[in-house]
């Protein structure tokens, strides 16, 4: 063949380009090839030609032998790139192609930036993504197969839109990218790839998923197992799985059985509950919402119970009881109700190990809803040294009327330092609006006895007051006014809440507090107004629009400045309204 | 004005980012008194900047094609962000109050009208000064002793750089090489500039050793071949300083040195083509770091003589803002005056005005028709090419094909005397196309036409195509954009 003493020679000349062609001179190994050339050179003159060049090369001074080396290059390369074979070897296939529809109208401009985002890393990544999405870019058949490669991105937002948006969109167009790319032993991205093949297949594919849920990485086989449960032939298999070593698998097995439901998918449920797999088995348990799970797991509830009260359960069962109680949440039955009552029944002395399952119960208790429900919480007030006194505290107010929720409370106010009255001032400002809130209409009007307001004021509470400050009271306008002058900070929540009760209360010396605590404070250094101040300084009257923009001008940071113009603004506008 | 689209305002935007921006002054609603002229000729508004004042913005579409941007603003951009949200509060059907057109702006069309009469009689004029340019010979042959002395040096700095081998070159001896380069721009040679910088990329770049140095052999035989042709070019030049004989428009040897070919230029040397119509079959924009500058490249099909056509638009980075983006074309582009560059299968061409058509059913057969029937005949087209030193590496050529195969190595294309061509991603442009070929509807895998790029692989001494679009009997499908 008489190319390859061209690729032979050409491995020379490389040699010297990297040697440097100082040495060239006398080079044995081109030296060797000279007489190949000229014998081929008898039936093709070109081979005659570099057998001259190489000649020229290895006898010229060092001085010439660079350009020599340069021509002789040169040379070879122009008959090397007539050489350049273009057929394939071995068998060939026709493609068969698709039924996508190949659409590529989308012009560089839109798509660059789109399948850059897809396919590079950086950031601003899933911004360009959603507004592509919003302006129907991803039905471009370049992107389809960038889309389902991003699956496997490791900026999990990504991913996650484009497995919910984009790719259920396409249906069937991406299965055969789906189907190429997927690899059991693949990580998340591959999970995501059998759960859209599933949602766009259906039962189909059901060796596929069986494979999946069997060989495959954790998980991928986790994802295979998740979708059996539509199936309730796999029933025994899911049943199967549900021992496995792997946690991640049980976990998955479990859910599955939960979506399937039927008699010995509860048995294994209810088995897994009551062995160390408690946690994972809770949340299935839960979503399943079979009434007769529930009966059993209520029972068992109150057998355990039973057992720690009795001294007979070992080994901490407190965990393993709010499981349990997780698995019940979606639960109302009446028989539930009991349960809890019982849980909160418990003797004082037994607590110390069951305040946990306490607090779960007491929420659960109250999240019922009904009126036994609250009665019962709402009784709950002094028991156990007045710890759920928080909870008691909101199914009196739910159940109630004002005044007597206020005689029952009130009292425990006496001593503001106690823990009970600490809890219970929290949950005061817990479950009430506040004053922002309030007067911008945002909260539900919510009646309380008259009486706090002032018993807040006794106590100090400053920001209670506002939140329960709903008539106009002499006193109350005047502790908030003395409040105010005693703290004329404009940074300070406490005094703007307090300003905007007063501006609710319609007192009318508020405006000229207002201005007076912003042009005494001499705060020019905010970065922001906060929701409430923004609130405040819009309820300033019109003619206290030249006032705040003055003020304006003297703060230093131009955002806050503009807010406050723009405030200013509407002011004026308030009073065209 | 009344037809105004969307997707013509993004056309006319410089650049992505100037649509959002546009498109966020609509959002945000900063414009404010947007009016429009009865005639629907003129649209203006206000729009709130950081200042106090807002600016003032208006388009005139007195001369619907060529629309005026006008902002009190202080952009360089035209059209400015201000002109674009104005179009598009247009578009999104915002309220247009109907005004008439202000003074200054009846003032402006009168003067612009004026200008534009002026410059038609000194284009008809024109024909009698074209004649006339006579270049300063003198000043010619001193800057071709220059380009001659430029050429020296770097043929002096090439044969070092062989003497001592490619395996000397360290960090230092690239760092002199680089500021021979940069002095390389005071002797009129731009191109033979470039070609070097391109080089020095490549011995810079952090690709594997053994791969560096297969490219950079490649380099210096280019290089040289370079040095070889201008040096006898340019002597010829000075030996004989005939102006109107100078320049050589039939290679690409004047663009390999630096020249930038002037429209009027190729006019006096009648490289113009009257009436073309013309089809963009693919776009991409690129880097190329040796120029420093942006690249938008097109290649278009003339419709009726099957010609592929290259347009390449460079944008120096430092002012890449303010020169319009290109971006892929779907209609049919009618120009006057077609300016065609020196060149080889694909010369790059320019033009001043053109009009837009719809394209016609029609129009894809014609486009197939010219297609290359044989596979063998188009490759040996373009090893006779590709052989030369100084030519086009990377010729583009549309080829009917019979089917599209596979086999181990990838995707083949086959003509219909099964002769086939591998198909695959070539590094010149970096952005691969052949995995779309799996996902294509099996109505296009067999008997259309696709335009490919070639490059010869060294290494593996194989000469590859890299598919960019397929045209089938009623679209273009792009593969690249």
């Amino acid at each position: 063949m008489s190319i390859n003493i061209l690729f032979e020679l050409q491995h020379e000349l490389r040699r010297l380009y990297i040697a440097g062609s100082g040495m060239a001179e006398g080079d044995l190994r081109l030296a060797k090839i000279v007489p190949q050339l000229e014998k081929l050179g008898e039936t093709a003159p070109i081979f005659n030609r570099f057998a001259q060049a190489v000649n020229e090369l290895i006898t010229s001074e060092r001085t010439d032998a660079a350009s020599k080396l340069l021509e002789l290059g040169t040379l070879l390369h122009s008959v090397l790139y007539t050489q350049g074979k273009t057929e394939g070897a071995g068998e060939v296939s026709p493609l068969v192609g698709t039924n996508i529809k190949a659409d590529t109208s989308v012009p560089y401009k839109k798509i660059a930036p789109l399948i850059e985002a897809l396919t590079q890393k950086g950031q601003g990544r899933l911004e360009q993504i959603h507004q592509a999405y919003n302006e129907g870019l991803f039905h471009d058949f370049r992107v389809i197969s960038a889309a389902v490669t991003a699956l496997d991105d490791s900026y999990a937002e990504i991913p996650e839109f484009l497995f919910h948006k984009v790719i259920s969109q396409y249906g069937t167009d991406a299965l055969p990218m789906l189907k190429q790319q997927f690899q059991l032993q693949g990580g998340k991205g591959h999970a995501r790839r059998l759960q859209l093949i599933h949602n766009i297949e259906g039962k189909i594919e059901i060796d596929l998923y069986l494979q999946a849920a069997t060989i495959g990485s954790v998980e991928v086989r986790t994802a295979g197992i998740e979708i059996l449960g539509e199936y309730p032939e796999q029933e025994q298999f899911l049943l199967d799985q549900a021992g496995d070593k792997k946690k991640e698998i049980r976990r998955a097995a479990l859910n599955a059985l939960s979506k399937l439901g039927s008699d010995k998918a509860q048995d294994c449920l209810f088995e897994a509950l009551t062995s160390k797999d408690h946690e994972l088995a809770a949340e299935p348990i839960r979503l399943c919402g079979s009434d007769n799970l529930i009966h059993r797991v209520i029972r068992h509830t109150e057998d355990v119970l039973d057992g720690v009260l009795a001294g007979t359960e070992k080994d901490e069962p407190e965990q393993r009881l709010i499981s349990y109680m997780t698995s019940l949440e979606e639960s109302s039955s009446n028989e539930l109700f009991v349960l809890l009552q019982k849980i909160l029944s418990v003797p004082a002395e037994r607590t110390a190990e069951l305040d946990r399952l306490q607090e779960v119960a007491v929420q659960m208790l109250l999240n019922l809803g009904h009126s036994e429900a609250y009665a019962f919480t709402a009784g709950l007030q002094q028991a156990y040294n007045r710890r759920f006194i928080g909870y008691s505290f909101r199914a009196a107010v739910y159940s109630l009327p004002p005044e007597e929720v206020y005689e029952r409370y009130a009292p425990e106010l006496h001593n503001k330092r106690t823990s009970a009255a600490k809890e219970l001032l929290r949950t005061l400002g817990m479950i009430t609006a506040d004053i922002t809130d309030q007067m911008s209409g945002n909260s539900s009007k919510e009646t309380w006895d008259p009486r706090w307001v002032h018993l807040l004021i006794k106590l100090d509470e400053k920001e209670l007051v506002t939140r329960f400050a709903f008539h106009s009271d002499a006193a109350v306008i005047s502790y908030l006014s003395k409040q105010c002058a005693a703290h004329p900070k404009f940074q300070d929540y406490v005094t703007v809440d307090m300003l905007l009760a007063l501006f609710k209360l319609s007192d009318d010396h508020v405006p000229e507090m207002v201005m007076d605590i912003l042009e005494r404070d001499k705060t020019s250094h905010f970065y922001y107004l906060n929701r409430a101040q923004t609130a405040l300084l819009s309820q300033l009257p019109p003619v206290y629009a030249d006032r705040l923009r003055q003020f304006a001008e003297t703060i230093r940071y131009e955002s806050v400045k503009q807010q406050v113009l723009d405030i200013a603004d509407r002011v004026v506008a308030n009073n065209l309204n | 004005m009344n037809q105004i689209t969307e997707s013509y305002v993004d056309s006319l935007a410089l650049n992505s980012n100037a649509i959002k921006n546009g498109k966020d002054l609509v959002k945000k609603d900063k414009l404010s008194k947007l009016c429009s002229s009865p005639d629907q000729t003129f649209m203006f508004g206000e729009c709130k900047g950081s200042g106090s004042t807002p600016y003032i913005c208006s388009v005139d579409f007195i001369k619907a094609d060529a629309p005026v941007f006008r902002c009190s603003c202080p952009s360089r951009q035209f059209p400015c962000k201000h002109n674009l949200g104005l179009m598009y509060a247009y578009t999104m059907g915002k309220p247009f109050e109907t005004t008439d057109i202000p003074q200054d702006i009846v003032d402006k069309r009168e003067n612009a009208e004026k200008r534009e009469e002026k410059k038609k009689e000194a284009v008809s004029g024109d024909n009698v000064n074209v004649k006339k340019r006579k270049p300063n010979k003198a000043a010619l042959v001193k800057k071709v002793t220059a380009q001659l002395e430029g050429i020296g040096i770097l043929e002096k700095l090439i044969l070092k750089l062989i003497q001592s081998g490619l395996g000397s070159i360290d960090k230092k001896m690239i760092q002199t090489l680089e500021e021979q380069a940069k002095q390389l721009g005071n002797y009129y040679i731009p191109g033979a500039q470039t070609a070097l910088r391109e080089m020095l990329l490549l011995l810079k770049s952090d690709v594997d050793r053994e791969t560096t140095y297969s490219l950079a052999m490649e380099h210096l035989n280019i290089l040289y071949s370079l040095v070889k042709k201008s040096k006898d070019y340019l002597q010829s030049k000075i030996d004989n300083p005939d102006p109107e004989v100078m320049m050589d428009t039939d290679s690409t040897l004047e663009e390999w040195i630096g020249h930038a070919w002037q429209l009027v230029e190729l006019r006096e040397c009648g490289r113009v083509q009257a009436d073309a119509e013309l089809r963009q079959l693919f776009f991409r924009s690129y880097t190329d770091e040796a120029r420093g500058e942006y690249v938008d490249e097109g290649c278009w099909m003339e419709l009726l003589t099957g010609n592929l056509r290259m347009t390449r638009t460079f944008r120096p980075y430092r002012t890449s803002k303010f020169i319009r983006e290109e971006d892929s074309f779907y209609d049919v582009l009618k120009v006057k005056e077609l300016f065609i560059y020196p060149g080889d299968l694909n010369p790059r061409v320019r033009w001043e005005d053109a009009t837009i058509q719809q394209p016609e059913e029609l129009d894809y057969d014609r486009m197939r028709s010219h297609a290359c029937k044989s596979i063998p005949e188009a490759v040996k087209q373009v090893k006779n090419q590709i052989k030369t030193p100084l030519a086009d590496k990377h010729p583009v050529v549309l080829l009917e094909y019979a089917d599209i195969a596979c086999d181990e190595a990838g995707f083949l294309l086959v003509d219909k005397q099964g002769k086939q061509l591998r198909l695959a991603d070539i590094s010149w442009l970096n952005h691969p196309t052949t995995p779309l070929l799996s996902w294509i509807n099996q109505q296009h895998v067999s008997n259309h036409a696709m335009l490919v790029m070639f490059e010869h692989d060294l290494e593996r001494n194989q000469l590859l195509a890299q598919p960019l679009s397929i045209i089938t009997s009623d679209n273009i499908i792009r593969l690249l954009y």
